[in-house]
């Protein structure tokens, strides 16, 4: 079903409009003072129309914006207050944007998405958002400037922030202490220690090997053993660009590590070196909040450059994916969804795939991590009401805790999938850090779990051609042992999608949540056995017992604000103190998941879909493969498979004929509409695809 | 003897009555119902529970909001057990075996009324809050003292949730052949104190 302009009550526009207006005489707070349109595309789309909102254009810009450090909207901000200040004794920074919206705003559906971009990569709002008559704000908040985040300009396919960096009281510079990882990799050529998969942020603050550390291991258990460590003598390396051509020392470069010996490609090296001016990245949290404000909000700037949307906002809803959305988990957890004049930001958020927080309110913070060994992520309240830590012994404490204090929080949609609790700590989100009892959601809280898929959904059809063995995420990861899982989200998405904005637009309440808990049985320990996974030829004895990336419980020295991943990291690497316990869904006689929202490939399944992989080959090869889920097909005949040993029934034992199989695609997709989780056209669109698909041609 | 024994089997336990439906011990009539909690919202409407011979239809309670999502249930929250419930409850230790087939009408779905057994006092949810509106299951509990079903409306808004008991079936515990032993013990020595008596008496040779 579509959503058009025309389900907004025409009072409620109209009320909307007034109150922009209204608004455009507000007293000046710190907040966006300028924007400068550096871009404009009209029409956009190769002049295509979309529903009944016709046309669209897109606006690339930049915002210029302020923040009053005593603010107690803006203090939480690490460091702000050691940020050089203008005149107004305000702190400045600078974020890109990206608006795609209808040419004629009175035929917009007046819902605005402000989406998070992920690593810099600028967000196009889709055909589907756009048939809707729907508004795209891409608005920059990262501003490590390395990688997708680099500030370049002109810039015309990212978004990101420009924040200062923070100096001692005295104007000295401060300096810390990070870290960086280097695997996978061989021969003469210098290496830029990563965060996942961009350079550190900060360059070495001394070319003088001997202030840092750089250690070498052979393996990397999953519980964070290590073997085979060993120190490199600060005179066999340096911070220097090198190649075969130019060998060791090379040329000096604080971005490089350089060895005497070139890179072994069994070894997994850690460089833990000193770095100076932390930028103030916490500001980004601000930078994104006033950026949707004043699209909402606002009907100028303070030198009278119109805002685009004026008055045209009736909604907004913020949505992020994977970092992006524990962006936004941080976000309200840290208490910007309110702006500095008290209002309000958005009405809804939807963080997709993401179960942690995000590294950004801390000293030479690392956005770009990703729960590696040693990255921080899940400290401090990961679920959204007010819950004990009991198994870190922490205060209880919700993400919602400070936006329910004053009335700002948005509706919440969350989705995710299998691998989120595999490789990314969804499992306290859901039962705590105690894994023992089922966290308590709130009315304005929707969960829905997309069962036996792989980190954002797989690429969906019907096929019985299996996809490309996929590689660990993150560079260098290496590749995984089985080919990818292609259950998708997309699907699903839509469906939520019209669910939300009539929340959001009409307050009718979305499909109710659908999860797996422990009251219902479906969540389990992450073994074998407690799972019920069968025994599959090609899979070790048994996987996936072992195969969870563990909840680790890090010990980041005394000034790190564990509640709220702020402050300073005093302990590079942290100390582990033990491994807390998680739980995974529980899965059905082929190692589906059982539980949470019907999916039609889950529910005519093809084989086996795992939220989780095996590292193939290199220096991780046997530990899970980086956040990458897998697939292993059903044998086509009774025979094939009991030539092989498997346990699961083939494809004919289970639908007889393509046919059989199209029947129940066309089964799995009408009881998922009929619960709400698809539409009729996908649904159409889906068994259209099973039709024409080769499964037992 | 005669007398021994036949007190014996008249002991609570060892008549071994059972029902395959409410009928006899477990009839309609000696199931208590309750509605526990004070519903504070606009048009308050209490749980109840209507038994049949074969089944019994719980149906929870539910209010309107004063304002918002504000709970209709005085120190309740959403989702979490709290004061107010329909309850249905029997004082009587046994076996209980039933089916139950469950629907959530909550527009937030099964999490705002859970649905579940009381046992012994402890309260055991059975509905998945994550679960679909309609679930359903068969399940059997060993009570010491008392056993009962309820249907708590955790905040009392959205709308209420009506769970179906069918297939019911009751018996009364059975001992374990240590108790059987410990028992005969006990009338046997009774007997034997008895027959002392009875001697030192005289009235035995």
């Amino acid at each position: 079903m579509i959503i058009n302009r025309g389900d907004v009550p025409s009072a409620i526009r109209a009320g909307a409009m007034a109150l922009g207006l209204a608004l455009c005489t507000y007293p000046a707070h710190a907040r966006i003072t300028r924007i400068v349109i550096d871009t404009a595309t009209s029409p956009a789309f190769g002049g295509q129309s979309f529903g009944t909102a016709g046309q669209y254009e897109t606006l690339s810009g930049r915002a210029f914006g302020e923040l009053d450090p005593a603010d107690p909207h803006n203090a939480i901000i690490q460091d702000i207050s050691l940020a050089p200040r203008n005149a107004n004794s305000r702190v400045e920074y600078m974020a890109t944007f990206f608006v795609v919206k209808p040419i004629d705003m009175s035929r917009s559906s007046h819902v605005l998405w402000e989406d998070v971009p992920n690593r810099g990569g600028r967000i196009t709002i889709g055909t589907f958002d756009r048939n809707n008559g729907d508004i795209g704000l891409s608005a920059g908040w990262q501003g490590d400037n390395v990688g997708g985040t680099q500030q370049v300009f002109p810039n015309t396919t990212r978004d990101f922030v420009v924040v200062p960096v923070a100096k001692n009281p005295d104007g000295s510079a401060i300096t810390g202490m990070s870290l960086g990882r280097i695997y996978n990799v061989s021969g003469p050529a210098s290496q830029a220690p990563l965060i996942y998969t961009n350079p550190t942020p900060y360059p070495a603050a001394t070319l003088d090997t001997s202030k840092a550390q750089l250690i070498t291991r052979t393996h990397e258990s999953m519980t964070g053993e290590v073997t085979g460590e060993q120190v490199v003598p600060s005179s066999d390396w340096a911070w220097a660009r090198c190649s075969a051509t130019n060998p060791f020392p090379g040329t000096p470069d604080a971005t490089q590590v350089c060895l005497r010996n070139g890179f072994d490609p069994g070894l997994i090296y850690t460089v833990v070196f000193p770095v100076k001016d932390p930028y103030v990245l916490g500001i980004g949290f601000a930078a994104f909040r006033d950026l949707g404000s004043f699209f909402k909000y606002a009907t100028s700037d303070d030198v009278g450059t119109p805002n685009p949307l004026a008055g045209g906002v009736v909604a907004s809803i913020a949505r992020g994916s994977s970092q992006s959305g524990n962006f936004l988990r941080e976000y309200i957890q840290l208490g910007f969804t309110q702006d500095e004049a008290g209002r309000k930001v958005h009405d809804a958020s939807w963080p997709t795939i993401a179960g942690r927080r995000l590294i950004m309110n801390v000293r030479f913070a690392t956005p770009d991590a990703v729960l590696h060994l040693y990255q921080a992520g899940s400290e401090g309240p990961m679920w959204w009401t007010h819950w004990p830590d009991t198994a870190r012994a922490l205060p209880a404490a919700g993400i919602l805790d400070r936006c329910t204090a004053n009335n700002s929080c948005p509706k919440i949609v969350e989705t995710f999938g299998a691998a989120e609790f595999w490789d990314l700590h969804m499992s306290p989100n859901l039962v705590g850090t105690g894994a023992d009892q089922d966290i308590p959601l709130t009315r304005n809280i929707r969960r829905y779990y997309i069962p036996s898929t792989p980190h954002g959904g797989g690429s969906g059809g019907f096929t019985t051609t299996p996809a490309a063995i996929p590689s660990g995420s993150g560079t260098n990861w290496g590749q995984c042992t089985f080919a990818a899982n292609p259950v998708p989200h997309t699907e699903t998405r839509n469906a939520l999608t019209v669910g939300l904005r009539k929340w959001v637009l009409n307050n009718v309440p979305m499909v109710p949540s659908r999860y797996p808990t422990l009251i219902g049985g479906n969540l389990v320990a992450p073994t074998k056995e407690a799972m019920g996974f069968p025994t599959i030829p090609g899979l070790p004895a048994d996987a996936p017992s072992g195969l969870i990336n563990p909840l680790f419980d890090y010990d980041f020295g005394p000034r790190f604000n564990v509640m709220d991943v702020s402050g300073i990291v005093d302990n590079v690497p942290p100390v582990i103190r033990r491994i807390l316990p998680s739980v995974v869904p529980r899965v059905d006689g082929d190692g589906n998941e059982l539980g949470g929202v019907p999916v039609v490939l889950r529910d005519a399944p093809l084989g086996t879909y795992m939220g989780w992989n095996i590292t193939a080959a290199g220096v991780f090869k046997g530990n899970v493969c980086s956040f990458t889920g897998g697939m292993i097909p059903f044998a086509t005949t009774r025979e094939e498979r009991l030539a092989t040993g498997d346990p699961r029934l083939s494809l004919q034992e289970r639908y007889g004929t393509h046919d059989g199989y199209v029947q129940a695609v066309r089964n799995a997709a009408a009881n998922a509409v009929a619960q709400g989780f698809l539409l009729q056209s996908d649904a159409d669109a889906m068994i259209s695809a099973a039709q024409a698909s080769n499964v037992l041609q | 003897m005669k007398a021994v024994v036949f007190a014996l089997f008249a002991l609570p336990g060892f008549a071994a009555p059972a029902a395959a439906d409410f009928s006899g011990p477990v009839a309609p009539a000696t199931w208590t119902v309750t509605n526990t909690g004070i519903l504070t919202g606009g048009s308050p409407t209490l749980g109840s529970a209507t038994f049949s011979t074969t089944q019994l239809v719980l149906t929870g309670g539910n209010s309107i909001s004063p304002s918002g999502d504000t709970p209709g249930c005085a120190g309740a929250s959403f989702q979490t057990l709290g004061p107010c419930q329909l309850q249905v409850t029997r004082n009587l230790p046994g076996t209980y075996s039933f089916s139950w087939s469950y629907l959530s009408s909550d527009d937030s779905g099964p999490a705002g009324d859970p649905f579940g057994v009381i046992v012994d006092s402890n309260r055991i949810q059975l509905s998945d809050p994550g679960g679909a509106s309609a679930q359903s299951g068969t399940r059997t509990f060993a009570a010491n003292s008392s056993f009962g079903w309820f249907i708590n409306c955790t905040d009392c808004i959205g709308g209420s949730a009506t769970s179906t008991i069918s297939q019911f079936s009751f018996a009364t515990p059975v001992p374990e052949p240590e108790t059987y032993a410990l028992m005969l013990a006990g009338v046997m020595a009774l007997a034997t104190r008895r027959r002392r008596r009875r001697r030192e008496q005289g009235i035995l040779p």
